[in-house]
């Protein structure tokens, strides 16, 4: 698995700038802390990659190509979409957990493509597609971009992920 | 608060999504890949039962038990002259490993080829003998190549010479086949003389495969030439003059580039050519896409439902041979060194699938004849000889990755 492919994935399945959208009343610095919630909780995921998979019983290739193919229907599914409704925050620090980190930040497809990844040693790009899912997350609810710029970077973003989901699925189905 | 989704839809949504994502993954994309849990032991103890039942099974001319229905107790009939020459193949990597009673079933199965070989006596080169049957109108060249490539297991092994006039026969014929560009014949037609135009899935691997082990017999006789113009052909241009999208999973093909690796004019820093090299690993992906989805089936209806029913016994032997074989040709090619681990854990997880669907003797136990059932790998109740041929030299080529070394020099070829 290439690094890079492995960022562009992540952050196709995080979609960072979905956050000011869905939560445009949050406090940057509570957003900063649910976002690097995702990223620690990713990372260590990615740790136990192969574990979890050997755990399952599935190959490292497979594992690929169910990420590649979950990536891929994130994305496309938030290129399609509308922009959903925003959340109602829950008062004080918790907003940073749920429903910030969870279930707004961290998406099961980039679960599934940190484990995989992980599994084939390729922790770092996991590491490095979270920190700058976390900047890009900060960056946007701090600056409040107007919504044609942040629907700007969301669909670059999600049709970034769909590339580098199918680079995944196909390499996943041609591995040894 | 109007305009807002509430918390509590919005983790329920959450939840949800979670199930259905990962949920539906396990159930329809990563199912379990079942490789059992080999060992060399297990191994070893399966291909022994493959053998026994080679050899319970043999009839007093030589011929082996073609097809047989094990549920019912019945003998379907029929024969194959390329199968009979694949398991005498697999019966003398059999007795290289040691496994009592294979080399005798082999000479048994030589002893009635050799009386069904015609003579091949073409005006513009030196004449041969090709094996077919008497039921055939051509003769399909895969048999000669598969008996070759048996017949020079047992020279390897023995280091009687008593065929070595019959092996060179047999080459002469081969190389007859093989045309300038490196593509085989599928058949010659003794009346006309004529090779066809016809190509075989299998039998350009396996005319490759036998005459670069003949090369490596005896070196310095030109087997290496028509050998060489196969590989090329193969590995260049065959699926696209042949008409194979995106490939053709080859294991013949794995066997023969699994000599050509170790042929002594070779460079052992890089045996394999570029296009040689870009081959193999395309191969290898193949065969590893096979044996991960093959082994994800089992008898459940769910997986019947979702990855139909386990293939046959020689399916999955195929898959498992020329993973071994790329294994082989992995430890002694250095550009496929980041392969090496993945197509070894592959090749022994086909191993293990292999002797988990094999009828030990207590599941014999269950049908109307134990002793036709023992040792074999049934689809739909049914047995086929070249199933127990092609799951054994799966199993065989297994055992040296399971045991981390590399075989015995006549095995499978290919040395560090």
């Amino acid at each position: 698995m290439n690094t890079g492919i492995v960022v562009l994935a992540l952050l196709g399945a995080l979609a960072p700038a979905r956050i000011p959208a869905l939560a445009p009343a949050a406090r940057a610095d509570l957003v900063a802390i649910g976002q690097a919630l995702v990223a620690v909780v990713l990372v260590a995921l990615a740790a136990a990659g192969g574990a979890i998979l050997d755990a399952l019983d599935v190959s490292d290739p497979n594992a690929a190509i169910a990420a590649g193919l979950v990536v891929v229907l994130t994305a496309v599914l938030d290129l399609v979409r509308r922009i959903p409704v925003p959340v109602e925050l829950p008062a004080g620090p918790v907003a940073a957990l749920v429903p910030l980190a969870w279930p707004l930040g961290l998406r099961p497809a980039a679960a599934v493509l940190a484990v995989a990844a992980g599994a084939d040693d390729v922790t770092a790009g996991v590491a490095a597609g979270a920190v700058v899912a976390v900047v890009l997350a900060v960056a946007m609810v701090a600056r409040r971009p107007s919504e044609p710029v942040r629907g700007g970077v969301q669909a670059l973003l999600a049709v970034l992920g769909v590339a580098a989901g199918i680079d995944l699925l196909v390499d996943g189905v041609l591995a040894v | 608060m109007l305009g807002r989704r509430p918390l509590r839809t919005v983790v329920l949504h959450g939840v949800l999504a979670w199930v259905v994502v990962l949920g539906g993954l396990r159930l329809l994309v990563v199912q379990p890949e079942r490789c059992g849990e080999p060992d060399p032991a297990s191994v070893r103890a399966a291909a022994e039962l493959a053998v026994g039942w080679l050899v319970r099974n043999q009839a007093a001319d030589g011929t082996y038990l073609y097809r047989f229905d094990v549920a019912a107790g019945t003998d379907l009939g029929g024969y194959n002259v390329v199968r009979h020459a694949g398991v005498i193949m697999s019966l003398e990597q059999a007795a290289t490993a040691g496994i009592d009673g294979a080399a005798e079933a082999a000479d048994r199965g030589t002893a009635w080829a050799i009386a069904q070989a015609v003579p091949f006596e073409p005006a513009a080169s030196a004449a041969g003998l090709a094996l077919t049957d008497d039921t055939r109108v051509v003769v399909p060249v895969g048999a000669s190549a598969l008996w070759l490539s048996g017949l020079v297991e047992r020279r390897l092994r023995t280091g009687d010479p008593v065929h070595d006039e019959l092996m060179r026969s047999l080459a002469r014929f081969l190389t007859a086949q093989v045309d300038a560009e490196g593509a085989v014949a599928e058949s010659w037609d003794p009346a006309t003389g004529e090779s066809s135009e016809k190509r075989s899935p299998f039998f350009t691997g396996e005319t490759m495969w036998a005459l670069a082990r003949l090369h490596r017999l005896f070196p310095g006789e030109g087997w290496d030439e028509p050998a060489q113009r196969i590989a090329t052909y193969t590995a260049t241009v065959r699926d696209e003059v042949e008409g194979y999208e995106p490939g053709l999973p080859d294991h013949w093909a794995a066997y023969g580039f699994a000599e050509v690796v170790a042929w002594p004019e070779r460079d052992p820093a890089a045996p394999l050519r570029p296009e040689e090299v870009a081959y193999a690993r395309r191969q290898m992906g193949f065969q590893s896409m096979q044996v991960r989805y093959e082994s994800q089936r089992t008898d459940g209806w769910f997986t019947h439902l979702t990855r139909g029913r386990p293939t046959l016994g020689a399916g999955a032997g195929t898959i498992g041979e020329a993973l071994g074989s790329w294994w082989l040709v992995a430890q002694a090619e250095p550009a496929l060194a980041e392969v090496r681990d993945d197509v070894g854990e592959r090749a022994v997880c086909m191993a293990g699938v292999l002797a988990d669907r094999q009828i030990d003797a207590d599941e014999a136990l269950a049908y109307p004849d134990p002793a036709r059932a023992e040792g074999a790998w049934l689809q739909f109740g049914v047995t086929q000889m070249d199933d127990q041929q092609h799951a054994l030299s799966a199993l065989l080529l297994a055992e040296p990755i399971l045991e981390g070394r590399m075989p015995q020099d006549p095995t499978g070829g290919g040395t560090p």
